[in-house]
């Protein structure tokens, strides 16, 4: 019994969650002695609901349960005998049952009339019922948009089995930061770490499979044989790999996706144990993966190749650290322990192989940190969440504004439906049935602009995360959605419930028209101060999240960015097993590409800035003449390049000369270093003629300097770096850069034209302008900027209804004192002044608290906020003056109609 | 003093054995033919009441400890609630021959 209690479905566990919330509007006691067996029967009846009928019917078992939970708070909280209606004394063993408590079918029809009768209410002043359920529809709907991308980018798990076990390693160098892991270190990790019991490493490849009609270039990774067990992957044909596939030397061997067997193999089911061409090697098919398997998440591989190191050099390699590695935490284990072994481990190795791991640290992630959303994405995204959330609540102050108002004005009606006997419990369920009602309509009309609104997130060009093309309106967002709207409509429509009071001692019924209780004013004044101050503390986050933007965008990359068009290509060792083949190869296709109209220069790189595809890694360095530093030699990233890269690029030479045609494999070993490799080690010197030896090639003489470029992001420092001619290093994956005269992605095609020239067994992996990879560098600001910047503009237009609405109300309702202090002489220019004057305070008293709380809160959004301080005294004066201007507008305009008012009509108002 | 129909009803479900709230929700459902319905709130809003008055109890041992949960609260019904029961079904059935004698429904 009790493991089916676990394997609810999750709608059934949030329907109970709504219960549970709806149990709050019980009296304590019942619920201490009855909530725990209401909650029970309210998930059982929920998951036979779900079982029969599916979502549907759970939501509208759902709702008629809530319904009638509600009618019994109620019937609970204000009983029979309370309205005077206790029965006399009454025989022993006689029950007395309340007879007039509802019965279920009473308590149903009860409420049916009292829909019909708000329904019918509501219609009759269809202003403010279309202006609220508007206002809750906005809320709902930001929320709603909101909590969609929280639910499928930070709550939903990774897809694969114990989940939450999974870690992501990686080192950290003490002068690069973050850095991926090298072979020998990951040996020694997974032999030394007892807390993490399974670590695999893998890496991004690109396969040219050429078995097909054209060749094409394949994502794939190689990955050590564990990693799919490590994920609990099985494999839908064939099998995953198993240890012999890792061995040094072993015969080649692939998994295949579904999507590429399905798509580029034809689905044949005799393809395990054929043997398909990548890179030119062939490779044997021992598998093909699960449909719908991807690692990681969100990626579009077609193969999976066995990893293996080899032992002669595993050792020689430990400065080289290409691989990423996905580990599971023992059972029991927690982060914190594996992090604190790891430590440990990293220590021990920085101190037996101190030239290549002196300074590196290691560090264990979460995967689903690590593979989804980084804590900076998570930060920006929970603070959307709580920027929403204010949404909502200036909704709420608005649309309790405008209950409060419009009770104010039917309190006549209400109380003479008291005094004619209706009793105050049913006076308040007629309210809440309305509000209910009204938020009813507002979540019906939100879940559909939430749904145009999670369209156009996904439709925009480019999404920071992956996870987002998948936002939906599932079943746990709309139950969400349920809930918030329920919960609006309770809790705003209570606000005003507390009047009932008044009517029942018929309070309404002796005062006069015209005027408005100084309780009741005050009420509306400290709701338009919540709202101003909110809304206020909404605005400067915008601001600041768009002067950031500003500043971001305006960055000097370092280069020049217009009319360039990136080119990865690979060309595979198995094809090109010889350095001056991969030269040839690119020194050809540079000259194609030349002789192409519409070109005007054209370079190679191995990592080219803002493209992650690159091939980016450090290497340790050491001064000629100088002693390795104590704590071992420092690094700096190492760019292989062309001698047309600066060129193209238009990265300004400093110093000495560019990388040059005559740099040959044969001529002596040069490097061109950038400004912040130079300033670290030779200060206001001239580098020029000092020589770095590095790992791979020994001694390079330094032949020039050029300027820094932003390499990994607009918002990111530029980090040193050593450039080498190609020659003298050539890799078989570079990134070809064009100059265009014009429009760069028109290029495409010549350049696809001129690869197959030089080789037409060649793919290119990826086409992209500049512009497109700068853009996706800054996606998660941008996204942040629009998001916030349009939840600070509702946030804005409600706060000025809100404003506009409290103060028209309250000169309709001095539009009597006004008229009497006019006809007694007042001047109009008075009565102005004074209803604007009274207005401007309760604004600038918001304004104020809206301050103060943006002092505080503001210094949360740091993380996020690039060359803008927290505190930024243009937004926070800029936006302060905004909303000053927003409120005297909203106050003059009702101001202005008051003084033009007759001073008869205004006294015969009083008469009426 | 008659009955609420949901107090008769969640009497009657306890006529026959013992029950936990939502036996009895299904044991009403199914007998009425889902032409009564009761929901969580209203059936624990009675058995409160129920259980003050002293027409129902509480048991304090599960009936099969093996196949349940130690959360379900087992209801049984007293002598003084199978009294008000059978009045309020005498008193119905008066009502229904009534009703019949001068032919409002069919005999």
């Amino acid at each position: 019994m009790r493991s089916r209690v676990s394997a609810r479905p999750a709608a059934v566990r949030a329907a109970t969650a709504l219960c549970r919330l709806a149990l709050r509007a019980y009296p304590a006691e019942f619920r201490r002695r009855q909530g725990e067996s209401v909650a029970r029967a309210f998930a059982d009846a929920a998951l036979r609901a779900h079982r029969r009928g599916g979502l549907p019917a759970l939501a509208a078992r759902t709702a008629a349960d809530l319904c009638d939970l509600f009618a019994g708070a109620l019937a609970e909280r204000w009983p029979a005998g309370r309205r005077g209606r206790r029965r006399a004394d009454h025989g022993a063993g006689e029950p007395d049952l309340e007879p007039r408590s509802p019965g279920v079918n009473e308590t149903m029809g009860n409420l049916l009339q009292d829909f019909r009768i708000a329904l019918r209410s509501l219609r009759r002043q269809p202003g403010f019922s279309v202006v609220v359920v508007l206002t809750l529809a906005v809320a709902i709907a930001a929320n709603t948009v909101i909590f969609s991308v929280v639910k499928r980018v930070i709550l939903d798990p990774l897809p694969y089995p114990d989940a939450d076990r999974l870690v992501w390693l990686n080192s950290i160098d003490r002068d690069a930061g973050f850095s991926p892991v090298s072979a020998a270190d990951l040996v020694d990790w997974r032999e030394q770490v007892t807390t993490i019991q399974s670590m695999a490493a893998y890496a991004y490849w690109s396969y040219t499979y050429t078995g097909g009609e054209e060749p094409l270039d394949v994502p794939s990774m190689r990955i050590e044989p564990s990693l799919l067990s490590v994920l609990g992957a099985t494999a839908a044909l064939g099998r995953t790999f198993v240890a012999e596939d890792g061995v040094w030397g072993g015969e080649p061997v692939a998994v295949a996706s579904h999507s590429f067997w399905r798509d580029e193999l034809g689905g044949d089911p005799e393809i395990i144990g054929r043997r398909l061409v990548l890179d030119g090697e062939p490779h044997t098919i021992v598998g093909v993966m699960e449909e719908g398997f991807e690692f990681p998440p969100q990626t579009d591989n077609g193969f999976w190749t066995a990893l293996a190191f080899d032992p002669e050099t595993i050792h020689e390699r430990r400065a080289q650290r290409p691989y990423q590695v996905i580990g599971k935490l023992a059972a029991g284990a927690m982060r914190e322990q594996a992090s604190a072994e790891l430590d440990a481990v990293a220590a021990g190795l920085a101190e037996r192989y101190p030239t290549t791991n002196a300074g590196v640290l290691a560090q264990v992630r979460p995967a689903h940190e690590a593979l989804v959303v980084g804590p900076a994405g998570t930060e920006a995204i929970m603070m959307l969440f709580a920027a929403v959330g204010f949404l909502l609540l200036i909704a709420g102050v608005n649309v309790a504004n405008l209950m409060l108002a419009r009770l104010t004005s039917r309190d006549q009606e209400m109380s003479v439906r008291a005094a004619l006997g209706a009793g105050r419990l049913h006076l308040v369920r007629q309210l809440m049935v309305e509000t209910l009602l009204l938020a009813g309509f507002g979540g019906a009309l939100g879940c559909g602009l939430a749904l145009w609104g999670i369209g156009a997130i996904r439709r925009l060009p480019q999404l920071p995360l992956a996870r987002l093309q998948q936002l939906e309106l599932d079943g746990t967002v709309l139950i969400f959605t349920l809930l918030l709207s329920l919960t609006a409509g309770v809790v705003f429509g209570l606000v005003p419930a507390r009047r009932a009071r008044r009517w029942a001692l018929s309070g309404g019924l002796k005062q006069g028209a015209g005027t408005t209780g100084v309780a009741n004013r005050r009420t509306l004044n400290a709701l338009v101060i919540v709202e101003v101050a909110l809304a206020l503390v909404l605005l400067i986050g915008a601001g600041l999240m768009s002067r950031s933007f500003a500043e971001l965008m305006a960055v000097d990359l370092g280069f020049g960015r217009d009319n360039l068009l990136a080119a990865n290509i690979y060309i595979p060792e198995t094809l090109y097993p010889e350095d001056h083949q991969k030269t040839a190869f690119f020194r050809q296709l540079v000259e194609q590409i030349e002789a192409t109209p519409g070109v005007v220069s054209v370079g190679a790189v191995t990592a080219l800035p803002m493209d992650y595809a690159g091939i980016d890694f450090s290497l340790p360095y050491e001064v000629a003449g100088r002693d390795v530093p104590a704590g071992g030699p420092p690094q700096a990233s190492y760019r292989v390049a062309t001698a047309g890269y600066f060129e193209t690029m238009a990265i300004p030479l400093l110093r000495g000369r560019a990388l040059e045609p005559r740099d040959r494999e044969d001529s002596p070993r040069v490097m061109v270093i950038n400004e912040a490799l130079a300033a670290r080690e030779f200060g206001e010197g001239n580098p020029v003629g000092e020589s770095l030896s590095i790992p791979i090639g020994g001694p390079h003489e330094i032949i020039g300097v050029v300027r820094d470029v932003r390499h990994h992001g607009l918002g990111e420092a530029p980090v040193p770096e050593m450039y080498i001619p190609m020659p003298q290093n050539p890799f078989g994956g570079m990134v070809v850069v064009v100059r265009a005269a014009g429009d760069p992605s028109a290029l495409a095609e010549p350049i696809r034209k001129a690869v197959l020239a030089v080789d037409p067994r060649q793919p290119v992996y990826a086409f992209n302008t500049m512009d497109e990879l700068v853009a996706a560098d800054v996606a998660m600001p941008r996204l942040n900027m629009i998001l916030s910047g349009t939840f600070a503009a509702v946030a804005l237009l409600l706060a000025a209804v809100g404003i506009y609405g409290v103060m028209s109300f309250a000169v309709s309702q001095r539009t009597r004192e006004i008229g009497l202090r006019m006809a007694l002489g007042a001047r109009a220019s008075d009565a102005l002044r004074s209803v604007i004057g009274r207005g401007m305070a309760t604004a600038g008293t918001g304004i104020g608290l809206g301050l103060a709380a943006s002092f505080g809160l503001t210094r949360l959004l740091q993380s996020q906020l690039f060359g803008v301080g927290a505190l930024d005294p243009l937004v926070f004066g800029g936006v302060s003056l905004l909303l000053a201007a927003i409120a005297l507008l909203a106050s003059w305009l009702p101001a202005r109609r008051a003084t033009r008012v007759d001073p008869l009509i205004a006294l015969r108002h009083e008469s009426e | 003093m008659p009955l609420t129909p949901t107090v008769f009803e969640i009497l009657l479900a306890l006529t026959d054995r013992e029950r936990h709230g939502y036996d009895i929700m299904r044991d009403v459902e199914q007998r009425t033919g889902g032409r009564t319905i009761i929901r969580p709130g209203s059936l624990y809003r009675a058995i409160h009441r129920l259980l003050d008055q002293g027409l129902i109890e509480e048991l304090d041992e599960r009936p099969d400890p093996e196949l349940d949960d130690e959360r379900r609260r087992y209801y049984r019904i007293t002598a003084a609630g199978r009294d008000a029961a059978a009045a309020e079904a005498e008193r119905m059935s008066t009502a229904v021959r009534d009703a019949r004698a001068r032919n409002l429904i069919d005999a």
